[in-house]
């Protein structure tokens, strides 16, 4: 606690700054006390032969080494990747669409965006679970939808070839999160914007590519970047709903290191395997901050393309 | 459960490590109050379920009424959870004093974590009332006993009577070969408008190794020569491709099965009365039991030609070598395989070991016809489904599991499947 005399002499910004930190402490002591002592471990055992029954036993590289041998880390690797690059770009368009849609002003549109909103809420095993009836090739909506068409649909989750693109369709479910942050974005863009456009001749599409877009620019870049980190650790969805399968079709590399933690003693292995994963989820990240001058578009900067002012700090 | 930048597995971590102090607060400390010399056992075993964990719980109520000594405080936990969480205690070093037994435990057996319990038995347990043959698996080390068996599971053959009737079909019978099985599938189909109402027979219950396994020992075949540790295994053999043909051949050749999709998608099972005839285990008949739609029968796993051969499992106690208290654990090891196995035949939810209380056990009203026969008759010459390995569950896992899938989901060649999974299989266990 502070006295008395001390906070008369406080700055307004001072002020601020501690507002802040109390404002982030949960999360820095939920990391501290939490998250941070597990992290250092699971790197110490990442180097070591660990199977929680016996102390684990220093190996070096070795299991690195394996890691890149194993055919199935490449498989699940393989699988989250498709995952996550078809998943990411579609979830991104189909949100914004929405945000777009949920823009308008009509009679009941507060309703209409808690509907939206409202999958987004729910999540995880209960999900998995109404979804299995979603993608039931005989009673499920989607084939009787596609039924109303004369279309047969196939077996979804049991058929090797549409078990993974199931689980991408599936993930539309949670878009509502990145739609509420594109809506708060699209309501920020000042209207003489597009009144100047409208002015220089621009139809509805020439301001959505003009205007919208860039002035968005930092919210897609925001989305973008949340749902490489969250595609790229799936698995509850694999591991409810198809365990993997059919063939293993749909075995994310998440899936494949909780079993190989939990299921075939090999928690050293599992750590190594988390740490790959966590640094190609960096990687990916960085790749996108790096780009970002290329594409994003703070208010203070001038558009365009690639303005020769930002050149220097790049 | 997205954290920026965390991992899944450090949550996962994060939270073993909370239960694993969780784990250690709570075992250990003397159970009851007044009597000093009260001795509390913490047994972990897992959840089948209201009606038998009912079973259960009245057990351990039972024998804590009947010692007053010992209170056994039983944990009843989801499967996949059970063993986590035993191994986070055994790996602690005040671990659970009784877990109850199953397969991939036996990774705890080969790290020394499992109490030796030849010994007691050579003390406390009369032999002569057991069939020492079937207790044979559970010697690991083809000497001693490591777990106590308590009760046996095994596969049996359930039919739709109400559908045989119907049809104007004969009951499966102790005679039946899988021919017959094949001839009655066929008249039991029934469709309507194209699609089909009724199956003969539910294939994909067989689709998993421990089940069709028996119909390659049927003929002479064999997937691992020993169980407790095969340095090998072998899949690619005329008996095993043959009991595989057949089993796919009655879901995309004669089409007397549904396939999984179909199965699933339908809610289709024997409950339903949607298939007319399956195989399954006899832990089945708790559901089955419930039925009021249809009369049903049982009957032994259908013969291949002559042979037969019927799978078993077992239920049973392990005791953690590091227990505080290994004499008062043996005592209710001890009980449930003999006080006990009076009211455990009683209830014929599982099929008791000892033999004497088995035999004279009074059947209840909702046995159906065929029961006896199917549920004890392999007791003669049943077969351990079982194999125990470190890496047996990746090996399923990886190539077992993916293997039926293509054989019984796509439909695929089923000598190719069987050579490959063969082959990477004998590699993974031969690995270091």
């Amino acid at each position: 606690m502070m006295t008395s005399t001390r906070s008369k002499k406080l700055t307004r910004s001072r002020k601020e700054a501690i507002d802040c930190y109390v404002f982030m402490s949960p999360a820095i002591i939920g990391l501290l006390v939490f998250t941070l002592g597990p992290i250092l471990f699971s790197a110490y055992i990442s180097f070591t032969d660990y199977d929680i029954l016996s102390t684990p036993v220093w190996v070096g590289l070795q299991n690195y080494v394996e890691l890149f041998q194993d055919k199935f880390f490449w498989h699940s690797m393989k699988i989250t990747f498709i995952y996550a690059g078809v998943s990411v770009p579609l979830g991104l368009v189909v949100a914004l669409l929405l945000a777009m849609l949920l823009n308008q002003t009509l009679k009941g549109i507060y309703l209409f965006r808690v509907i939206y909103y409202l999958p987004a809420v729910i999540s995880g095993v209960a999900v998995a679970l109404l979804w299995k009836w979603v993608f039931n090739p005989e009673f499920g909506l989607l084939n009787w939808f596609l039924g109303l068409f004369g279309i047969q649909g196939p077996a979804w989750i049991f058929s090797e070839q549409w078990a993974l693109p199931s689980l991408i369709l599936m993930s539309l479910w949670s878009v509502g999160g990145s739609m509420l942050i594109y809506l708060a974005g699209l309501q920020g863009i000042p209207t003489e914007l597009y009144e100047a456009a409208e002015i220089d001749g621009a139809n509805r599409f020439r301001k959505f590519l003009s205007v919208t877009i860039p002035m968005l620019s930092p919210v897609i870049f925001f989305n973008l970047v949340m749902g490489i980190i969250g595609s790229i650790q799936v698995f509850t969805e694999g591991y409810v709903m198809t365990a993997g399968g059919p063939n293993n079709s749909t075995l994310f590399a998440v899936l494949y290191l909780y079993r190989q933690a939990f299921n075939y003693f090999s928690m050293g292995y599992a750590s190594a395997f988390a740490w790959v994963l966590f640094l190609v989820i960096l990687l990916l990240t960085l790749l996108v901050f790096r780009s970002s001058p290329m594409w994003v578009f703070y208010e203070e900067q001038k558009g365009g393309k690639k303005s020769k002012a930002r050149g220097k700090t790049a | 459960m997205k954290k920026n930048k965390t991992m899944w597995m450090l949550l996962i971590v994060a939270s073993m490590l909370v239960t694993f102090v969780a784990g250690c607060s709570q075992s250990g400390g003397s159970g009851g109050s007044g009597s000093g010399e009260k001795v509390t056992l913490q047994f972990i075993r897992w959840s089948n379920g209201p009606a038998l964990d009912a079973e259960e719980e009245d057990k351990i109520k039972r024998f804590n009424e009947s010692h007053p000594n010992i209170e056994v405080q039983m944990t009843l936990l989801p499967w996949d959870e059970t063993f986590r969480k035993i191994e986070l205690s055994l790996a602690s070093n005040n671990p659970v004093d009784l877990f109850y037994w199953d397969v991939p435990a036996y990774a705890w057996y080969k790290k020394g974590l499992f109490k030796n319990l030849q010994p007691y038995f050579d003390k406390d347990i009369d032999m002569s009332q057991y069939d020492a043959k079937l207790f044979e698996p559970f010697k690991f080390d083809g000497e001693n006993m490591f777990v106590a068996p308590e009760n046996y599971q095994t596969l049996t053959f359930y039919y739709n009577k109400t559908a045989f009737d119907a049809a104007g079909l004969d009951y499966p019978n102790a005679d039946w070969t899988w021919e017959d099985v094949l001839a009655a599938a066929q008249k039991l189909t029934i469709a309507e408008g194209g699609k089909t109402t009724q199956y003969g027979f539910d294939a994909t219950a067989l689709g998993i190794w421990w089940a069709w396994m028996a119909l390659s020992w049927a003929q002479g075949g064999s997937i691992a020569a020993d169980v407790h540790e095969p340095e090998a295994i072998t899949l690619d053999t005329p008996e095993t491709q043959t009991a595989l043909q057949f089993v796919q051949d009655m879901i995309y050749k004669h089409k007397v099965s549904p396939d999984v999709a179909t199965k699933d998608a339908n809610g289709m099972n024997f409950q339903t009365g949607k298939l007319a005839m399956y195989v399954g285990g006899d832990w089945d008949l708790g559901s089955l039991k419930e039925i009021t739609d249809f009369e049903w029968g049982m009957a032994p796993i259908p013969k291949w030609g002559e042979g037969r051969a019927t799978p078993y499992f077992m239920g049973g106690y392990a005791m953690a070598e590091k227990t505080k208290h290994p004499d008062e654990a043996w005592e209710f090891i001890k009980w449930t395989m003999t006080e006990n196995q009076e009211t455990l035949a009683k209830q014929q939810s599982w099929i008791p070991v000892h033999n004497p209380s088995r035999d004279e056990a009074e059947l209840p009203d909702w046995v159906p016809e065929g029961y006896r026969e199917a549920r004890f008759e392999w007791l003669k010459d049943g077969r351990i489904g079982d194999i125990y390995h470190l890496k047996w569950r990746e090996a399923t896992d990886k190539f077992m599991t993916p293997m039926q899938d293509e054989i019984f989901i796509n439909g695929g060649d089923v000598k190719a499947a069987l050579a490959n999974a063969e082959k990477e299989i004998n590699a993974l266990l031969q690995s270091e």
